[in-house]
């Protein structure tokens, strides 16, 4: 869902251009001395510099019995502080922080079917820090689920399985899954009337995505042809199903319609008054190059306007567009959060810092900084300016002037869908409802380049090395893509989901838009190619994979996520300079890393519970690179970073 | 026992069903703003508003995108002389047939109590 629909300000015609000087206060405006100054304010002001000490802490995390445990979660944040950093045990119970400035710590250890325990320390000059934890047994281990731990302990046999052992969850997950974590929806316990009730509520409200898709009628326009735009790829239904008024149901409440009864006995049967003998079956904890992390989440506020972080404090610099075309420049202002409602402490089974309105992408600078844009889809150029959309139209960031232009869509023209990328002419390219745009700056031109299978939902949006865009198309299951230097378009198709159990009647049901998919479909949704290689690499959030695409041949290859992971929802593939896959989860506490040499995939813990990441990146500076991942839900982004030392 | 259930549902509509617009911090048509919660208490029971309540009792201006014209944001509800806190708990464990799924099975005691905490100041 595009959180930032546009509207249409203006006519084709040379960008408007927003160049009012930004107000000086900060260092990364080409003034040394004033950055030099600022940096040694902060080392006065005792603010959390990482060199300003090499002092840490650690200590060693056992069960009730004495016994270590392994793979327990230990975070620590100062006071003052909207940094947290956690770590987690090896095979002998130890952890250890990396360095950490001086200041007073609150800590917390933690491990599901444990119980969350406190503790308080000191970092002072000349000061050996160990701070030991016992982690008494935790009873209401539903309390502290992973997603994906919710889908391993519902049970797959129940008669609305239909004798096919896991329909079910897939059910639930395609109709569900879109807008609710697993823990939002299985935690509740309701009667049969009120799961009816929620159903229809859910069913109007998704009924809301349907139909008119296409506002502008763009994709008729461009194609001279009429599409109607009932069925995702264009075109009617061949039964048509209606409402208790003689209306027509669109796609998604087509779905949610077929599949009503069943999900109102499955989760009556399993949440409902009556206590259903769950089994609770949870992932192994992590160990061994899983745990051998350090995660540093900083707190952000929801979004909205384009955001800046210094990596190294914490530090947050808002810019934002003004109604007289200027930019305005300030500190982040302070705002509202509530640590019951962020995920730190697992045991309180809530996840919704902002739920569905929390910051979605990030971009890792090429100046020591993460820019965290609003909405949905950004890119850097080749000067390393930041871009995404707003204001309708596309938006540069210049990183070194600090200013926004806005390149306005040509009134009349259907608004961008999610993806944005740039290629490396510095053109802007952005998902449509009709395909793809591409922007010249130099003229403030945009090119639409209609998609192979009309009305195909598209969605992410990436440009290869070559120049080529490709865009998802999450409802029929293509990816796009267009040749930027010759302007060919094609698509590359994924065969639908034949091994998974499902019935000939759920084989028949057909496609959904965004929100709701059959249970054959995959729901490919975002994609990046690697900048050094091939490959252009797709996410299918419903069926659970990544997907590879030579970016020639076109030669598709899948890669199925394991087990349970496969209702993790994965989101954003991105590919570091050594070609390791990193993906983020939305639907699992975890970032997932892909080697497309051995073909194995490793799970990494994120310490906080529900925090569905979304638009990630990898920042390839270090020797080992790091790995950025936003939070929707956390109201938090993270820098994850990977310890060589196996003793820690 | 089907005749007190529909006289608890008649009387619980008459207290909230409807309840007037709520009072907007900045006049008409701007968003509402509820109260910040202090305590724990009142931090808990927002987490628990936003985890069970949001999607139907939503902003007052966002009620024509979810669909849910009949709900109330619930922003200053206890300034409803009517309203106690038997009877919001009540509302809270029965529901309301065909309108708003009761929580018994859902919410424990204390989550209860948090959230009423948090409705006092919303």
């Amino acid at each position: 869902m595009s959180r930032f629909r546009l509207c249409v300000l203006g006519a084709r015609s040379a960008p408007k251009r927003y160049c009012q000087p930004a107000k000086a206060s900060g260092i990364s405006r080409a003034k040394p001395l004033a950055g030099l100054c600022l940096v040694a304010g902060w080392l006065v002001a005792g603010l959390p510099v990482e060199s300003q000490s090499q002092r840490s802490i650690g200590g060693v995390v056992t069960s009730s019995d004495g016994k270590p445990l392994e793979g327990a979660a230990v975070s620590t944040r100062a006071e003052g502080s909207t940094m947290t950093t956690s770590v987690w045990t090896n095979q002998q119970g130890e952890y250890s922080f990396p360095p950490l400035p001086d200041g007073r710590y609150r800590m917390w250890a933690q491990a599901v079917r444990f119980t969350l325990t406190r503790a308080e320390q000191t970092l002072a000059v000349g000061k050996e820090v160990r701070q030991n934890f016992t982690l008494p047994p935790y009873a209401d281990v539903w309390r502290q689920l992973d997603d994906i731990e919710w889908f391993e302990s519902l049970p797959d046999d129940t008669p609305e399985d239909r004798g096919m052992p896991g329909r079910m969850k897939r059910v639930l997950h395609y109709n569900c899954g879109t807008c609710h974590n697993s823990g939002y929806l299985f935690a509740k316990r309701f009667s049969a009337a009120d799961w009816e009730l929620i159903h229809t509520h859910m069913s109007n409200l998704t009924s809301r995505a349907d139909p008119p898709y296409d506002d502008e009628g763009i994709t008729n326009k461009a194609r001279e042809t009429e599409y109607t735009d009932e069925a995702p790829g264009g075109g009617t239904f061949a039964s048509p199903m209606l409402d208790a008024g003689g209306k027509p149901l669109g796609a998604q409440k087509r779905l949610m319609e077929f599949y009503k009864k069943d999900i109102i006995a499955y989760l009556t049967r399993v949440r409902g008054p009556e206590a259903y003998p769950m089994a609770w079956r949870t992932l192994p904890r992590p160990t061994g190059d899983a745990a051998n992390i350090v995660v540093t989440e900083y707190d952000v506020p929801e979004g909205g306007t384009l955001n800046r972080l210094d990596p190294k404090t914490g530090r947050m610099t808002q810019f934002t567009l003004g109604r007289d075309g200027g930019t305005a420049r300030n500190d982040t202002p302070a705002y509202y959060l509530n640590e019951y409602r962020n995920g730190s402490d697992w045991s309180r089974g809530i996840r919704n810092q902002f739920q569905e309105i929390g910051q979605h992408d990030l971009k890792v600078g090429r100046d020591g900084y993460v820019y965290l844009p609003p909405g949905i889809g950004r890119d850097l150029d080749p000067q390393g300016n930041v871009w995404f959309s707003g204001a309708g139209g596309g938006v540069k960031f210049d990183v070194k002037a600090e200013t926004f232009t806005v390149y306005p869509l040509p009134k009349g023209w259907e608004g961008f869908e999610n993806g944005k990328g740039v290629d490396s002419q510095g053109r802007f390219w952005a998902a449509t409802a009709a395909g793809a745009y591409r922007l010249d700056p130099r003229t403030g031109q945009y090119t639409l380049f209609p998609s192979v299978t009309p009305l195909g939902r598209p969605y992410g949006l990436t440009v290869d090395r070559e120049d080529k865009a490709w865009f998802a198309q999450i409802a029929v299951d293509k990816i796009g893509y267009v040749d930027g230097r010759t302007g060919d378009v094609g698509e590359v198709t994924l065969p639908p989901i034949a091994d998974e159990p499902m019935t000939d009647e759920d084989r028949k049901t057909e496609r959904g838009w965004t929100w709701n998919q059959p249970i054959y479909g995959k729901g490919p949704r975002r994609l990046q190619a690697d900048p050094r290689g091939d490959y252009v690499w797709a996410s299918s959030y419903f069926g659970g994979l990544l997907s590879r695409i030579h970016i020639r041949t076109k030669q598709l290859t899948e890669y199925k996520l394991p087990g349970p992971y496969r209702f993790g929802n994965p989101y954003e593939p991105v590919v570091d300079k050594n070609g390791i896959v990193w993906v983020s989860m939305s639907n699992a506490d975890l970032l997932a890393r892909f080697d497309p040499r051995t073909e194995r995939f490793t799970f990494y813990p994120i310490p906080t519970r529900g925090h569905n990441a979304r638009n990630i990146d990898v920042d390839n500076t270090p020797a080992i690179p790091e790995v950025w991942v936003p939070y929707q839900a956390g109201g938090k982004v993270a820098r994850v970073q990977f310890r060589t030392n196996p003793a820690r | 026992m089907r005749f007190p259930y529909q006289v608890i549902c008649l009387v619980l509509l008459a207290v909230f069903g409807w309840l007037p617009a709520a009072p907007r911090a900045q006049g008409a048509g701007t968003p509402s703003t509820p109260g910040v919660p202090k305590t724990d208490q009142q931090k808990s029971g927002e987490a628990i508003f936003q985890q069970n309540c949001t999607l139907c009792h939503v902003f007052s201006g966002d009620k024509k995108r979810f669909n849910v014209q009949s709900s109330t944001e619930l922003i200053g509800l206890y300034k409803r002389p009517t309203v106690t806190d038997e009877a919001v708990r009540t509302l809270i464990l029965v529901g309301m047939p065909g309108r708003m799924p009761s929580f018994r099975y859902t919410l424990a005691a204390r989550e209860i109590y948090d959230l009423i905490a948090y409705l006092k100041i919303r």
